[in-house]
């Protein structure tokens, strides 16, 4: 019994290398392999959530994130939604101005203007939900703009 | 004469086992593409090729593993910072982090970040982090194979071979030649796993890795978040506090490497790999004069005489081999559970120390061979950076 122990014990040690091989030599695929079996994805707290709506301003196109509230196990009760404004060929116009419909319900859920050479916003609300706007990101050509929301309107 | 033919013996054996190494090397290093035509990068790999090489030969040559090993370590901890820094200001202009890079997914994953995010990631299939889970440079899936890869492989021989931080407080522990503070309360030992439990039921409750954006002493040396406002002004004081604590003046003054022991959370979660890996540390009490040099040496307080009396080490070991080293009469020997104590222990000891050293090889010769291109870059043009 022990022998066999023993034999199971010196197997099981000398696998060690192969895994190390196989660990570095497929990293990458091992890596989508993992990704897809467990479903892992960065949270959207960080990510800014899935992209709802893309509109076309012809040298610019604005995309709008879906609402994130995700907490841990529920819904917090507030969040953000995400928007983008990425250029097509140059640069974005120097004053932003868009009538953002979050919740696709056809309605301006806010007004929003961004001044791209200092990235600075002006938030104008029209839904009860809409709290405040951060400052806006530069993120290369384009910029990003969190606009804070609470859940419930009230 | 016999002395002769065991040495001859040896020279025969460490050749054997070095050469399949050093062809694997030869492969890894250059990822199977031609050497570069670049004479700077050129000798950078040829540097870090002999090096390690080199290293792992007198391991198998001399039967010693810490000294050797830990040469390798620090110098792979040293280019890590060397690398990482200038890759940093080359790519993105400074070491800070902005916002722009969080919120585009470009902060590079580490494995001190997994314990945290274990709770959202089995909850909601979620890792909170700002980086990609398979773009760009340490995504989160590639850093998971190799966490999980290198933990099946080597348990928490992970903090001693394969965590590119650990060398840097290995390295300080070894300024001086004697220890000022001797007398630490082995309670402490215990801090990592209450800084654990911390750490991972706030990430979750906040969805933030607490540990990376409050308490990373490495912080300092790698990238940290651009000082935008008061709060991060403070993480920042703290991140440089705990750096210059834990990994440079504590370390030096007990001899120890008192990040890694006494405070990483990371650390303490690596010790349960420990539970399920197959290498382990013995001590055969026949042989044990009860010197106690195991246990003053032993870099992360892992050894005790009340682990002496069980013939075991901690959980915590991380398998560095410096008490195996340090025994005057062999009564402490790498281990494969599952068979016989004491017995065929140079077999256990390579069994372990191949598969350990392959990955600190591979993971500290490319960082040695763009530190070293780094160096020279510096010495040629005055500039760590092109």
């Amino acid at each position: 019994m022990s022998l066999i122990k023993a034999i199971r014990a010196y197997a099981w040690a000398f696998l060690a290398v192969p895994i190390v091989l196989l660990t570095f030599m497929g990293m990458d695929p091992l890596a989508q392999l993992l990704v897809m079996l467990t479903g892992l994805h960065v949270h959207p707290v960080y990510a800014g959530g899935e992209v709802t709506q893309v509109i076309n301003h012809g040298s610019y196109q604005t995309f709008i994130h879906r609402p994130v509230f995700d907490g841990l196990v529920r819904e917090t009760d507030t969040g953000f939604v995400q928007i983008e404004w990425q250029p097509k060929d140059a640069n974005l116009p120097e004053l932003l101005d868009e009538q953002i419909d979050f919740d696709q319900d056809r309605k301006t859920d806010f007004h929003i203007q961004l001044n791209t050479s200092t990235n600075t916003t002006t938030l104008e609300s029209s839904d009860s939900r809409v709290i405040s706007a951060d400052k806006a990101i530069a993120a290369q050509n384009a910029r990003i703009l969190r606009v804070n929301l609470r859940k419930q309107s009230h | 004469m016999a002395q002769s033919d065991s040495r001859v013996r040896r020279l025969v054996k460490a050749i054997a086992l070095t050469l399949p190494l050093a062809l694997l090397m030869a492969m890894m290093i250059t990822g199977g593409r031609p050497a570069p035509t670049e004479t700077r990068q050129l000798i950078g790999m040829m540097v870090a090729y002999v090096f390690t090489v080199g290293i792992f030969f007198l391991i198998v040559f001399t039967g010693r593993t810490h000294r050797y090993r830990s040469a390798l370590f620090i110098g792979y901890a040293v280019s890590f910072v060397l690398t990482f820094i200038p890759g940093l200001i080359e790519t993105r202009g400074s070491m800070a982090v902005t916002q722009s890079d969080m919120i585009q997914g470009q902060t590079p994953f580490c494995h001190m970040v997994i314990p945290t995010t274990l709770i959202p990631a089995a909850v909601s299939r979620t890792i909170i982090f700002p980086g990609s889970m398979l773009e760009g440079f340490a995504s989160i899936g590639t850093m998971l194979v190799l966490w999980l890869g290198a933990s099946v492989a080597l348990g928490r021989g992970w903090c001693s071979w394969v965590c590119f931080y650990g060398g840097l407080d290995e390295g300080f522990s070894r300024i001086g030649r004697k220890p000022i503070l001797k007398n630490i309360s082995r309670k402490w030992t215990y801090l990592p796993f209450a800084i654990l439990v911390a750490i991972v039921l706030l990430s979750a409750a906040t969805l933030s890795p607490m540990y990376c954006a409050w308490l990373c002493p490495f912080k300092a040396v790698t990238e940290f978040e651009a000082v935008t406002s008061s709060i991060i002004l403070v993480q920042t004081i703290i991140f440089v506090a705990l750096f210059a604590g834990l990994v440079v003046v504590g370390p030096i003054l007990t001899k120890r490497r008192t990040q890694c022991g006494l405070f990483c959370p990371m650390g303490a979660f690596q010790s349960f790999t420990n539970k399920a890996n197959i290498f382990d540390i013995r001590v055969d009490p026949d042989k044990c004069v009860q010197c106690g040099r195991c246990e003053t040496s032993c870099p992360t307080f892992s050894i005790d005489r009340e682990t002496i009396k069980k013939g075991k080490t901690r959980m915590t070991c991380t398998k560095c081999g410096r008490c195996v080293d340090e025994c005057p009469k062999g009564a402490v020997s790498f281990h494969i559970k599952g068979t016989p104590v004491g017995v065929r222990s140079q077999i256990a000891r390579m069994a372990f120390v191949y598969p350990a050293f392959l990955v600190l090889a591979i993971m500290g010769s490319g960082m040695i061979s763009v530190a070293v291109y780094r160096l020279l870059l510096l010495a040629t043009t005055g500039s760590l950076v092109q």
